[in-house]
């Protein structure tokens, strides 16, 4: 089949065989038109996750199956739809009595599906936030960086130009992402600094991602505004990958950080104690890397001051998935020596508000090498750098200091993102 | 029951009570029934309640309201409750929480001054991921905001 080709499958019950004839056959499916009772799509959709998107076209075309085409892979398991389903008839009997006919039970259904996924674009691969990888995918991603670590120089992307676009300052992200796609064969356009753009004379960014998407087959974004790589995946047909918004995502870090744990820790991702100790209130790295454990089975150990505690949403979200965690304050001998991992961070002064609290919390923490004398053998120190205080210059001669290593893996991750968001896996 | 007394029936229509008396004009706004120029409105506020202390409550008459438009409100008032009248009699009664949409788009402002929703000209999205306590999520940000914190535009 045709990469990037929309087919479109008769009723069921041909329907789940010609699907999965097509998926033994190896083509990878973007884009899923169906037009099917939606009573079965949950079912379909989990069954066939490999599919990244779909679009439930129901014959009335109601908005709720029009909000579905912006789904995903990953929706509800069978036992999760049924109890859905029960609750949505009660709901039906109880409330919308007067409401019959399958238009209003096919969108509601619709709606429910939507309701868990995450919504990303449909038409592209946009990698805005790390919620959209699912378990496999995540694998998949560091497979291909690994590939690449063996062999960076890889003419992938001959012909293709790639924005980068750094409202906002950055040093490793731009340069690694630069980097990998120059070791690809692509070729870069962009800015560093966004006062030298049209932005400063006050352009909107929609125009400015508008004009951009003219020139490039593939945008690299970093911004300051919260969600702005969403909103610029959503108006442009390119792909676009975001490279931090804000104190919001930052998913390129997060890859590389899990092909770092896995690399340091034998090939292994599963069952890892990790201490992550700092700004763990406004650190968007934490926040991303505790999504991305998720699917591994980690234990997190949290360790912060009072004012930068883990905030309540990240540890619900330990909580609904059963992943064991501990808070402390105290960064003693006792967490060093009992984790695979230690995630150090910054205290981020540009995230405070209040200077006088910033000052109060910025040396916090101090690792030094004689805090590791009692370590666990398979014990690394990872930071998403640039780091100030927090590590002591002694440490990088240490076996287990890992950072600019880490910093190094960046490029490999990025390559693999790439070549993700392109749809050219197949390539590697 | 007692507020009935003191408000007229309507033959055909809608009525909206248990109102917050502090959101009666923001629903009467929503539902921009200052539009509606055919029909009859009475909009009669802190009516004495068993349930509520004081109530709000809103009658048009022959005029229904589509699921959209009710949705509109869902927010604001989550615990009114939606009567459809026929022959004067109440036809059909509806919880009004229960058309909040999964997903609401241009109705609420992003409470986050670092959203991108409210640095540049386009509308807000939110996913409702607490029916009951109303309780929305910034589609772009990813900041979650309560019930007691919802601004709507």
């Amino acid at each position: 089949m045709r990469p990037g080709c929309a087919i479109r499958l008769p009723l069921l019950p041909h329907f789940s065989q010609s699907l999965g004839q097509i998926i033994q056959q190896g083509s990878r499916i973007n884009l899923l038109r169906l037009a099917d009772d939606s009573a079965s799509t949950a079912a379909f959709m989990r069954e066939y996750w490999r599919i990244n998107s779909a679009v439930l076209a129901d014959k009335s075309g109601s908005t709720a199956a029009r909000l579905c085409a912006r789904g995903c892979a990953g929706c509800y398991t069978r036992e999760e739809k049924n109890e859905k389903k029960e609750s949505f008839c009660k709901e039906r009997r109880g409330f919308a009595a007067g409401r019959r006919g399958g238009r209003f039970r096919q969108s509601r259904m619709v709606s429910y599906i939507c309701g868990k996924v995450n919504m990303f674009d449909m038409e592209n691969k946009s990698l805005v936030s790390i919620d959209q990888y699912g378990r496999d995918d995540l694998i998949r991603i560091l497979d291909n960086a690994a590939r690449f670590e063996r062999n960076p120089n890889r003419c992938l992307l001959e012909g293709k130009i790639a924005a980068t676009l750094f409202f906002e300052p950055s040093t490793r992200t731009r340069l690694s992402f630069e980097t990998a796609v120059l070791r690809l064969g692509g070729r870069v356009i962009g800015f560093q600094d966004a006062a030298t753009t049209s932005s400063s004379k006050g352009e909107s960014l929609k125009d400015t991602i508008r004009m951009v998407s003219n020139y490039a087959d593939l945008i690299v974004m970093r911004h300051y505004l919260e969600g702005a790589a969403r909103y610029a995946s959503e108006i442009t047909e390119a792909p676009v990958i975001n490279a931090g918004d804000g104190a919001n995502q930052h998913p390129s870090q997060t890859l590389l950080d899990l092909y770092s744990i896995r690399k340091t820790q034998g090939g292994r991702l599963e069952d890892i104690t990790i201490a992550v100790v700092g700004d763990l209130k406004y650190g968007r790295t934490v926040h991303s890397l505790v999504a991305g454990m998720s699917h591994f089975r980690p234990r997190f150990l949290f360790v912060s001051p009072d004012e930068l505690r883990m905030p309540d949403e990240q540890k619900h979200f330990c909580d609904g998935l059963g992943i064991s965690y501990e808070e402390q304050t105290d960064f003693t001998a006792e967490v060093i020596n009992c984790c695979d991992i230690i995630y150090m961070t910054r205290v981020q002064r540009e995230r405070f508000t209040d200077m006088e609290e910033y000052e109060r919390v910025k040396n916090v923490y101090v690792l030094r090498s004689d805090m590791l004398s009692g370590c666990k053998p398979n014990l690394h120190i990872l930071h998403p750098l640039p780091r100030v205080t927090e590590i002591a210059h002694s440490v990088d001669d240490c076996p287990q200091a890992y950072y600019f290593e880490q910093a190094r893996n960046g490029l490999f991750t990025r390559q693999a993102i790439i070549c993700e968001v392109l749809g050219i896996n197949h390539l590697i | 029951m007692e507020s009935k007394k003191e408000v007229a029936a309507i033959e055909n229509g809608t009525t909206i009570d248990h109102i917050p008396p502090k959101q009666l004009f923001k629903v009467a706004h929503l539902l921009e029934l200052e539009r509606i120029e055919n029909s009859t409105v009475i909009i009669g506020n802190n009516f004495s309640s068993r349930k509520m202390g004081r109530k709000g409550m809103i009658k048009i008459d022959g005029r229904h309201f589509s699921e959209s438009e009710i949705s509109r409100i869902a927010l604001v008032a989550p615990d009114a409750v939606l009567n459809r009248i026929e022959g004067y009699k109440v036809r059909h009664k509806y919880r009004v929480r229960d058309f909040l949409p999964d997903r609401i788009s241009g109705l609420v402002r992003c409470n986050n001054p670092r959203c991108i929703t409210n640095n540049e000209p386009m509308d807000t999205q939110f996913f409702v991921i607490d029916k009951e306590k109303c309780q929305l999520r910034c589609c772009y940000c990813e900041r979650k905001i309560g019930q007691d914190d919802l601004i709507i535009i």
